[in-house]
């Protein structure tokens, strides 16, 4: 996957230890030797070398990906009632004319399995190390170009984009059917005009959930842990998308633990339990839970992997971009790219591109996965086939267009408010300026 | 583009508890990017009382990318530029979440009032002072409280007849409204003072 970059705001420190200050006519190949970024971001004063992105930078990211949403004009707020019947009135002109079908009759999701980033119904839930839930889009627009990303929940911190839980996926299909199908339709159209694919259902090492509409709720059947084949304990979701009990991960004390399915790595520290799929769990088969959670307590002498101290983060199966960082000249960053297997997002070290696929987003997998998976495929649906050939990429080359790097000075003296303003605000009608010089890759 | 569908269950929700919470967001024009929210003083702080707009403009990227905030009403506040209403807190900048919406980052607005940071201050005179002089502090921060973010306030004869009441005699109290501007409260002190 991989989104362009094509303007920066950014001053750098070349392996000399030189300080360059950057105008569009220098040649890609002098920043190909990137060592340590400064961000100098006029909206962000505290911002320190190792911290968040830049904004302006940001923004271009953002307006790349959201050109497509159409300008909605807002309705009047009719009464007060129920948030149920407000989401009904709201979503008829947030997805357009294909949403009016079967609008009348939506379900009231639980406000647990509301996105917190769109605040609608999580479509594609995707399950984050620290167990928290959002839709795919979501978490992957969340997600930091230059640096790992953070929960916007907890703020917990990865560097992988997990795989879709499509446990959970099917979980929400069958309780929420209307609702979901309505999300469905919104998000495709969506991805229509946005020209991008999120992945499809179709691959049958997934768990299903038999469709069985008589009943609202899910069978134990459909909901057991691959492992042990019981009930899920305390579930927890892993980098792949599957799911499993706490109880049943290996925790490995050198490196990563791996998935017992699909033997993929799961790099983003030991997962948590995720408490809404738990919270479901314990709502949707009670008893069932109840002796599963009676059963694993009286188990003596099996510790709960949750319990011994598992360092946060920085357990990836890669060099980390921070490390990166502090570490210049051994590591490749390839930013706004990231592995289409592993989910490492932007890629670090070698990037292996695929030649022969053809979507906008390309495909591309870090070095760990190119030698290690024979199965590789797309996180967007591309159309990638095993005979697909593969060629490594150096970095792209981060184009300046600013010569002018505002220093700013934390403190303000009210008097000088005004002028600070004015400066932020010039110096993103430069980076837009200059938008056409940057190179298209 | 703005998440518009976002936006606006934004406003529902912030809007259906009101009464709880006293915080308000309304859209200033009709394209949802340019919205003014209300915060109430928070009580037992010199901006008790009053009430706060401020405008809020939401950038191309919300929201994954903080929404503008500055105050459109005067205040006197450390961290709060007197000038130009300018907002120095990290939520509304680096810390900023996907997750966070309008409404808390309204709400953190308010705890800012009543808990200012002034070691990290956006107002360099005001942050002085409330180190300083904290009692000249907390008059002027209540002065402008009591000019600039009163809705209604009491008219002058009420305010005149309300002192008058407290055992003041007519004469000075008007005088003395009249030297302070007319907050009633500043006129207290320096009557009891006198």
């Amino acid at each position: 996957m991989a989104f362009d970059i094509k303007f920066c705001n950014l001053k750098f420190v070349s392996d000399l230890g030189d300080e360059r200050k950057c105008d569009h006519n220098m040649t890609p190949s002098i920043y190909l030797n990137l060592t340590k970024l400064h961000y100098l971001g006029s909206i962000y004063p505290k911002t320190d070398p190792n911290g968040s992105p830049l904004e302006s930078l940001d923004r271009r990211k953002r307006s790349l990906k959201y050109h497509c949403t159409p300008d909605r004009k807002i309705r009047p707020v009719p009464s007060k009632r129920n948030g149920a019947a407000m989401n009904r009135i709201e979503n008829d002109p947030a997805g357009g004319g294909c949403d009016n079908a079967g609008n009348d009759e939506l379900e009231e999701f639980s406000d647990e399995f509301k996105c917190c980033v769109c605040l609608d119904l999580i479509y594609k839930p995707v399950v984050l190390a620290c167990g928290h839930i959002s839709c795919f889009w979501c978490v992957f627009e969340a997600m930091d170009y230059w640096h790992e990303s953070h929960c916007p929940v907890c703020r917990h911190s990865y560097n992988h984009f997990p795989t879709i839980c499509w446990l959970l996926h099917s979980v929400l299909l069958k309780l929420y059917p209307k609702d979901y199908q309505r999300r469905e339709r919104q998000v495709s159209a969506d991805e229509k005009t946005n020209g991008t694919s999120s992945p499809q259902f179709e691959n049958p090492t997934n768990p299903t959930i038999s469709n069985d509409k008589t009943t609202k709720n899910v069978a134990v059947g459909d909901l057991l842990c691959t492992v042990c084949k019981q009930l899920i304990y305390r579930p927890v979701v892993l980098n792949c998308g599957h799911v499993f009990c706490e109880t049943c991960i290996v925790d490995s004390c050198d490196g990563p633990c791996r998935c017992p399915m699909c033997q993929s790595m799961h790099p983003n520290g030991f997962p948590k339990v995720c408490l809404v799929l738990e919270g479901f769990l314990e709502q949707n088969v009670p008893e069932e839970y109840c002796v599963r959670k009676t059963a694993v307590n009286n188990r003596k002498g099996v510790t709960i992997p949750g319990s011994t101290q598992v360092p946060e983060g920085g357990q990836c199966s890669s060099v980390s971009i921070e490390e990166y960082l502090s570490n210049p000249g051994r590591t490749k960053v390839h930013f706004g790219i990231g592995c289409d297997f592993c989910g490492m997002y932007p890629l670090v070290g070698d990037r292996y591109k695929c030649e022969d696929c053809l979507e906008n987003v390309g495909l591309d997998v870090c070095e760990n996965c190119y030698k290690n998976s024979s199965n590789l495929s797309g996180r967007f649906n591309q159309q990638h086939k095993p005979d697909h050939k593969f060629k490594i990429v150096e970095p792209r080359p981060i184009i300046f267009l600013s010569s002018e790097f505002p220093e700013e000075d934390h403190t303000h003296v009210s008097q000088e408010d005004q002028t600070d303003d004015d400066s932020s605000h010039n110096s993103h009608q430069d980076l837009e300026g200059g938008e056409d010089i940057g190179p298209t890759s | 583009m703005v998440d518009f569908s976002r936006v606006q269950k934004e406003l529902q929700e912030c809007n259906r508890d009101i009464n709880v919470s006293g915080i308000s967001v309304n859209p200033k024009s009709d394209n949802l990017t340019n919205l003014i929210g209300t915060i109430p003083g928070p009580i037992g702080t010199p901006y008790e009382g009053g009430t706060f707009k401020i405008d809020i403009n939401l950038p191309d990227g919300y929201p994954f990318e903080p929404p503008k905030m500055k105050f459109a009403t005067k205040v006197w506040h450390p961290n709060i530029s007197s000038q130009s209403g300018a907002i120095c807190l990290d939520i509304l900048k680096d810390q900023w979440s996907p997750a966070l919406t309008l409404k808390t980052a309204l709400l953190s607005i308010q705890a800012l009032l009543s808990a200012p940071e002034p070691d990290d201050p956006q107002d360099a005179v005001v942050a002085q002072q409330y180190l300083k002089d904290y009692q000249t502090f907390a008059s002027t921060a209540r002065y402008w409280t009591e000019s600039f973010a009163k809705i209604s306030s009491l008219g002058v004869e009420e305010k005149v007849q309300k002192l008058v009441e407290m055992g003041f005699p007519e004469g000075l109290v008007r005088s003395t409204l009249e030297v302070v501007g007319g907050d009633e409260n500043m006129a207290l002190e320096k009557l009891c003072s006198a």
